[in-house]
C-alpha cells in the first residue's frame, strides 16, 4: 500500500491563534478515511491545507509522494485533489450544468464534447441531472450541497475531500448520499470525509481519525475509535 | 467512467437571442447610416457614445466578471490618447493609423501595471489603480518637450488639407462604431468560450473557481490586458475627434471612470448588455437635460452627481441594474447567446421546457 495523501507534521497559525498543531496522518490509495471532532477542532482547516486554499505555517503536504505544499488550489485540483466545501461555493449566475462544466473543463482539463459528457456523468451520479438547466442561485441548501459533490466529481479526482456533506439532510437523503459516496469509493477514488453524522461515516469509511484542538486524538478502526475513551471524553456533554 | 452517459447536447442560441441579436444588427446599421450623414453634431454623439460603450464594456468585463474593480482605467485612456499624439505629431504618422500602435503601447504598458496592481486585493486594488493613473498623469505633466508639452497640453496635428474636417468627423465616427462593435463582439466571444465560463465562475465565487481548477490569476491577467488594449484604443479615438488634449482631463477620474461606473451599475454589472444600455441611457438623458428647451437644467457636474446618486440607489436595490432585473423576471432574456442549455435526449433536463414543448 502507498499513501496518496500525506500530512506531515503540519501546523497552522492565524496570527497568535494556533489552529493546527503538528498534525500528521496519511490516506492510503483507495482508502476512505473518516474525520470526526468537535466544532472548531480544525477539520476544515486541515482539509483546506490539503486542497491548497492556504499553506501550512510549518510542515508538508504530499500527494502521490510529491510535495504539493507550495502548489495553489487550482493546480492541486488539476492533479487530482477534488473537494467539496462546508459552506457551498456555487456559481449562482450559472446553471447547474455550467457549474459542473467548469470542473470538467478546468479541473478535469477536458474540452468540447468530452467536457460535456464528463459533466453530464457527474450530474447523473449525484442525482442532479434533472436540475441541469436551473440557475445555481435558485437551488435549495440541500441541492447546493449536492451540487458541491457533483462539481467535485466533475474534476475527476483521485482523492475526494468531503466536508460535512451530509449536514442538514433528512434520514432518507443521508441514505441516498451514502450510496452515492459508496459508489464513488467503489470506482477507486480515495476519500477523506469530515462528518458529524457518525452513523453515516461508519457505513462508508475504512478508518477513522478523531481530532481536537488541532491535534490527533486517536486513529484506527472506525468502531474502536468511536468507542474509545478519548472520543467519549471530547463528546461528553455534546451529542455524538 | 464505466457507465456510458446518455446522448446529450448543448443548445446556445434561443429564439429571444436570435430576435434581439437581429435588432442589435439593425441598430448598428442605423448608427452606420447616421455616421455616413454629413452632420458633425450627430457624428460627435456617435463617437462619444461608442467610446463609452467600449470603455464601459471593458470596465464591466474587469469588475463584473473577474471582480477587479479598477478606478484607474483613465490611465489607459490617457496613455492611448498620448500614444496617438506621439505617433501622429511626433512621428508624423497617419492619424487614423496611429490608433493601432497607440493601443499596442497601452497593451504593453498594462503588463507591468498588472504585475504591480495584482499584488493588491479588493479595495486596495481599486485605490492602487487610481494611484497608478495619477502617477502616470504626473509623469506626463513633467514631460514638457514636444510632442507632449507637459501640463498645458497640446493638439493633434490634423492639417485640413490632409484631413478635411467633415471627412475626419465621418471617418472617426465609423472607426468609433467599428471599435464598439469589435469590442462587444470580442467580449461576447470570450464569454461564450471556455475562458468565459471560468470568468463567470470567478465572478460568482472566486475560491469556488480556484477549487475547480480555474487559474484565477491567469484569467484575470488576460482580461486586464484585453481591457487595457480596447480602453487605450478608445482613448485614442476620442482625441481623434476632440483634437485638444490635456493630461488633467485625459487622465481624469471624473472624466472617465466615474461616469463609466455609473453607466455600468445602472445598466447592469456582470452582463454584456448592461454597459451598452447604461452608456446609451447616460447620453440620451444628458442630451435632454443639457438642451436649452428642457424643463430640468443640469450642468455636466450636477449631471454626474445626480446620476452617481442614482447609481448608488440601483446598486443597493437592484444588484444587477436594469438588465439584470429584467433577466431575473425573464430568465431566457439574452441578446448574446452565452448560456449553455443542456438537452438530455432520453431524459428531461428542465421541466419548464417540457411544458413548453408539449
Ligand atoms: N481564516 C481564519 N482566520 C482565523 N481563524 C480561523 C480561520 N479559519 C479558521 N479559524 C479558526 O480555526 C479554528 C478551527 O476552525 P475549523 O473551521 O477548521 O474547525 P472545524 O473542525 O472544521 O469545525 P466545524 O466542525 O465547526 O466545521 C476555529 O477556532 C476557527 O475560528
Ligand atoms: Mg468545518
Amino acid at each position: 500500500m502507498s499513501a496518496v495523501i500525506e500530512v506531515d507534521r503540519v501546523s497552522k497559525r492565524f496570527g497568535a491563534l494556533s489552529v493546527i498543531d503538528e498534525l500528521s496522518f496519511s490516506l492510503e490509495q483507495g482508502e476512505a478515511l473518516g474525520v470526526v471532532g468537535p466544532n472548531g477542532a480544525g477539520k476544515t482547516t486541515t482539509l483546506n491545507m490539503i486542497a491548497g486554499d492556504f499553506r501550512p505555517t510549518t510542515g508538508r503536504v504530499r500527494f502521490d509522494g510529491r510535495d504539493v505544499t507550495g502548489l495553489p488550489a487550482h493546480r492541486r485540483c488539476r492533479i487530482g485533489i477534488g473537494r467539496t466545501s462546508q459552506v457551498p461555493r456555487p456559481f449562482d449566475g450559472l446553471t447547474v450544468f455550467e457549474n459542473v462544466l467548469v470542473g470538467a473543463s478546468f479541473g478535469g482539463a477536458h474540452r468540447g464534447h468530452r467536457a460535456r459528457d464528463v459533466a453530464v456523468d457527474a450530474l447523473r451520479r449525484t442525482g442532479m441531472l434533472a436540475k441541469a438547466n436551473v440557475r445555481a442561485g435558485e437551488l435549495t441548501l440541500l441541492e447546493r450541497k449536492r451540487l458541491e459533490l457533483s462539481r467535485a466529481l466533475s474534476t475527476e479526482p483521485k482523492v475526494l475531500l468531503l466536508d460535512e456533506i451530509a449536514g442538514g439532510l433528512t434520514e432518507g437523503e443521508v441514505l441516498e448520499l451514502i450510496d452515492t459516496i459508496k459508489s464513488i469509493h467503489a470506482a477507486g477514488v480515495s476519500i477523506i470525509w469530515i462528518e458529524h453524522i457518525v452513523h453515516a461515516l461508519l457505513k462508508v469509511v475504512d478508518r477513522m481519525l478523531a481530532m481536537d484542538y488541532g491535534r490527533k486524538l486517536i486513529e484506527g478502526d472506525p468502531h474502536e475509535v468511536m468507542a474509545s475513551d478519548e472520543v467519549k471524553n471530547v463528546y461528553l456533554g455534546t451529542e455524538a | 467512467m464505466s457507465d456510458v452517459p446518455a446522448p446529450a447536447h448543448v443548445v446556445r442560441a434561443t429564439t429571444t437571442s436570435r430576435v434581439l441579436g437581429l435588432l442589435g444588427v439593425l441598430l448598428v446599421a442605423w448608427l452606420a447610416f447616421l455616421a455616413a450623414s454629413d452632420n458633425p453634431a450627430t457624428q460627435t454623439k456617435i463617437v462619444e457614445l461608442c467610446v463609452f460603450v467600449v470603455v464601459a464594456s471593458m470596465w464591466n468585463l474587469l469588475a463584473g466578471y473577474t471582480g477587479l474593480v479598477s478606478i484607474g482605467q483613465q490611465a489607459f485612456i490617457g496613455l492611448g490618447a498620448y500614444g496617438l499624439i506621439v505617433f501622429g505629431n511626433g512621428y508624423g504618422q497617419d492619424v487614423y493609423f496611429s490608433i493601432v500602435p497607440a493601443a499596442l503601447i497601452v497593451l504593453i504598458a498594462s503588463v507591468p501595471i498588472a504585475l504591480l496592481a495584482f499584488r493588491l486585493r479588493g479595495g486596495y486594488f481599486a485605490i492602487g489603480m487610481w494611484v497608478i493613473a495619477e502617477v502616470v498623469r504626473l509623469l506626463v505633466k513633467q514631460y514638457k518637450d514636444d510632442p507632449i508639452k507637459g501640463g498645458s497640453g497640446t493638439s493633434l496635428d490634423v492639417p485640413t488639407d490632409l484631413y478635411p474636417k467633415a471627412e475626419r468627423f465621418q471617418t472617426t465616427a465609423f472607426i468609433a462604431l467599428g471599435l464598439a462593435v469589435l469590442a462587444v463582439t470580442v467580449i461576447a466571444l470570450l464569454l461564450r468560450s471556455r475562458i468565459g465560463l471560468s470568468l463567470q465562475a470567478v465572478r460568482d465565487n472566486e475560491h469556488g473557481a480556484g477549487g475547480l481548477g480555474v487559474n484565477v490569476y491567469r484569467e484575470r491577467f488576460i482580461v486586464f490586458m484585453i481591457a487595457a488594449l480596447f480602453t487605450g484604443a478608445a482613448g485614442a479615438v476620442w482625441y481623434l475627434l476632440k483634437i485638444r488634449i490635456q493630461p488633467d482631463t485625459a487622465f481624469g477620474v471624473a472624466d472617465w471612470t466615474a461616469p463609466i461606473v455609473v453607466m455600468v451599475v445602472i445598466g447592469g454589472i456582470g452582463t454584456i448588455e448592461g454597459p451598452i444600455i447604461g452608456a446609451a441611457l447616460w447620453y440620451l438623458v444628458r442630451d435632454y437635460v443639457t438642451s436649452t428647451d428642457s424643463a430640468i437644467q443640469l450642468s455636466d457636474e450636477w449631471y454626474l452627481i445626480v446620476t452617481g446618486l442614482l447609481a448608488m440607489v440601483v446598486a443597493l436595490f437592484f444588484q444587477r441594474g436594469l438588465w439584470g432585473s429584467l433577466q431575473r423576471h425573464f430568465p431566457s432574456l439574452q441578446v448574446f447567446p452565452i448560456q449553455r442549455r443542456l438537452v438530455v435526449d432520453d431524459e428531461v433536463g428542465d421541466h419548464r421546457d417540457r411544458k413548453r414543448s408539449t
